[in-house]
């Protein structure tokens, strides 16, 4: 019976990879088609989204099913209990990789001097390291990997505030690029969302491998009368 | 296998002594090695168990659980050929000292066993049996103990008009709170439970795991039990046995949620042997 429970965690595992890999690819797909102006390649995203969203279900499903009939407790619980969260910040992260997609298609163009000012490539490449390492971190149960995450959400969070800058100069500039612009600032906060729902994997990871809570701890511990503690 | 963790020995392990809170220990063993002949059964236990609350202890089978639940009313006394060193105190008073009645430490430390196990008599004397033989005679007295033993067993409202019905014709789970309306007529200070529900229908389980819960108030309640779930859903603490060993003690929401020692957490979650 046993066996039988750990052969379903295997398989629950390796369906989150494959969600994962699938929500990666979208999002490379994105950035690439922003990049090319490729309507067709944007219209893939966007069809990719609604497989995704069929595995959050499937996954969904098997998660429900796994802790009705076996009542996990310990590491398998908190698996399941990190599962069921994973599952939801990939198929978000999907839905903005879509977000991007719509964005893409609307934009006339490529809008190359947007995307350089606004370092709109260097925000992609960490976000997607981001992505990428955190599943690893699933993976490989390698807690200095999430860890790794949760430090470069913080060069994420700077660029997007940068790019916010830059784009509010840049329509000042340009009041004839505005459309353009605005679609730019939303990629970029897409972008950002991204690297924040990688991050609550790496917190899913921690919990995981270490039974220790970690997120919100800076604002919690703040508070005057928290008793906080893990 | 990609999900069997291996997290962080804790050092030393004896969570012997606890912090129980508002709660003062009860029943405490320093020491304790037990020998069944040759066999030993229990290895240098240490631990504490607090008054008021629900303590389980779990293991394989053969793991010394039973034994030592058996330490705390002498029940192992019984067997010919064992040998116990350590001390075993009740409220900080040494049990297996000389001067020690074993039939008044009984009364202060009632039992339940696995099948219930009721005298062929009607459900009046099964409870009433216990006061009678402590010299209880006054018949609105024995009433008034049968009554209060049989209501605090969550069995009253049940046998009420059947009180001089043979017990037998109870049902099972009828029957194990009959032996727990028993235990409880002699007024104890701790009730163990050897398995209590392991021969019970999930329905008169639940009843029996309610009413658990419900005497911890009065009494001081250890349980050996096999099912896991029982022990997490009814115990404050949970204290995990192997090869006559003390593994790991602890608050039961801890044990069920992160053990600190790799051989509990293997154990509660299918994965020994």
């Amino acid at each position: 019976m046993y066996r039988h429970f750990e052969r379903e965690l295997e398989l629950l595992k390796r369906e989150l990879i494959r969600m994962g890999s699938l929500v990666e690819e979208q999002i490379a797909h994105s950035l690439e088609a922003l990049e090319r102006d490729d309507d067709a390649l944007a219209g893939r995203v966007k069809e990719t989204d609604i497989e995704v969203d069929a595995m959050e279900i499937a996954i969904d499903k098997r998660i429900e099913r796994l802790l009705a009939l076996n009542q996990p407790v310990a590491v398998d619980l908190r698996l399941l209990i990190a599962a069921l969260k994973m599952n939801n910040d990939l198929e978000r992260m999907g839905d903005q990789a879509r977000n991007i997609a719509e964005h893409v298609i609307q934009i006339q163009g490529v809008p190359g001097e947007l995307i350089n000012r606004m370092q709109i490539r260097q925000m992609a490449d960490l976000a997607s390291r981001m992505v990428r390492d955190s599943l690893n971190a699933f993976i490989y149960q390698d807690v200095s990997l999430a860890y790794g995450v949760l430090e470069q959400d913080d060069m994420v969070d700077q660029l997007h505030q940068q790019a916010y800058r830059i784009g509010a100069a840049y329509m000042r500039e340009k009041p004839e690029d505005i459309e353009n612009c605005l679609h730019m600032l939303s990629v970029a906060k897409n972008l950002e969302r991204i690297a924040d729902l990688a991050t609550n994997i790496a917190e899913d990871v921690v919990f995981l491998v270490e039974a220790r809570i970690i997120k919100h701890q800076g604002r919690l511990e703040s508070r005057p009368d928290s008793g906080h503690g893990n | 296998m990609g999900f069997s963790l291996s997290r962080p020995e804790v050092s030393g392990g004896s969570a012997s002594q606890k912090d129980f809170g508002m709660y003062p220990v009860k029943l405490r063993t320093e020491s304790v090695s037990f020998w069944y002949g040759s066999n030993q059964a229990l290895k240098n236990i240490t631990m504490a168990i607090p008054a008021n609350q629900v303590t389980a202890l779990i293991g394989p089978s053969g793991c010394g659980k039973s034994t030592y639940l058996r330490l705390f009313n002498r029940m192992n006394d019984l067997i010919e050929g064992v040998r116990i060193t350590g001390r075993v105190l009740l409220d900080e008073q040494d049990i297996y000292a000389r001067h020690v009645d074993v039939v008044q430490l009984r009364k202060r430390v009632g039992m339940v066993f696995q099948k219930p196990n009721p005298f062929p008599k009607s459900v009046y004397d099964n409870v009433a049996y216990g006061p009678r033989i402590n010299g209880v005679r006054n018949r609105a007295e024995l009433d008034h103990i049968v009554e209060e033993a049989l209501r605090q067993a969550a069995l009253w409202e049940e046998v009420k008009d059947r009180l001089h019905v043979n017990a037998l014709e109870l049902s099972g789970g009828q029957q194990q709170r009959l032996c727990i309306a028993r235990t409880l007529a002699v007024k104890p200070e701790v009730i163990l439970m050897d398995e209590p529900t392991s021969a019970l229908d999930p329905i008169s389980t639940a009843r029996i795991e309610e009413l658990i819960v419900e005497l911890k108030s009065h009494y001081t309640v250890v349980i050996v039990t096999h099912n896991m779930q029982q022990a997490a859903r009814i115990s404050d603490y949970t204290a995990f046995f192997y090869l006559g060993e003390l593994i790991e003690f602890g608050a039961t929401e801890q044990i069920f949620t992160a053990p600190m020692r790799e051989e509990t957490e293997k154990y509660i979650t299918g994965r020994f042997g």
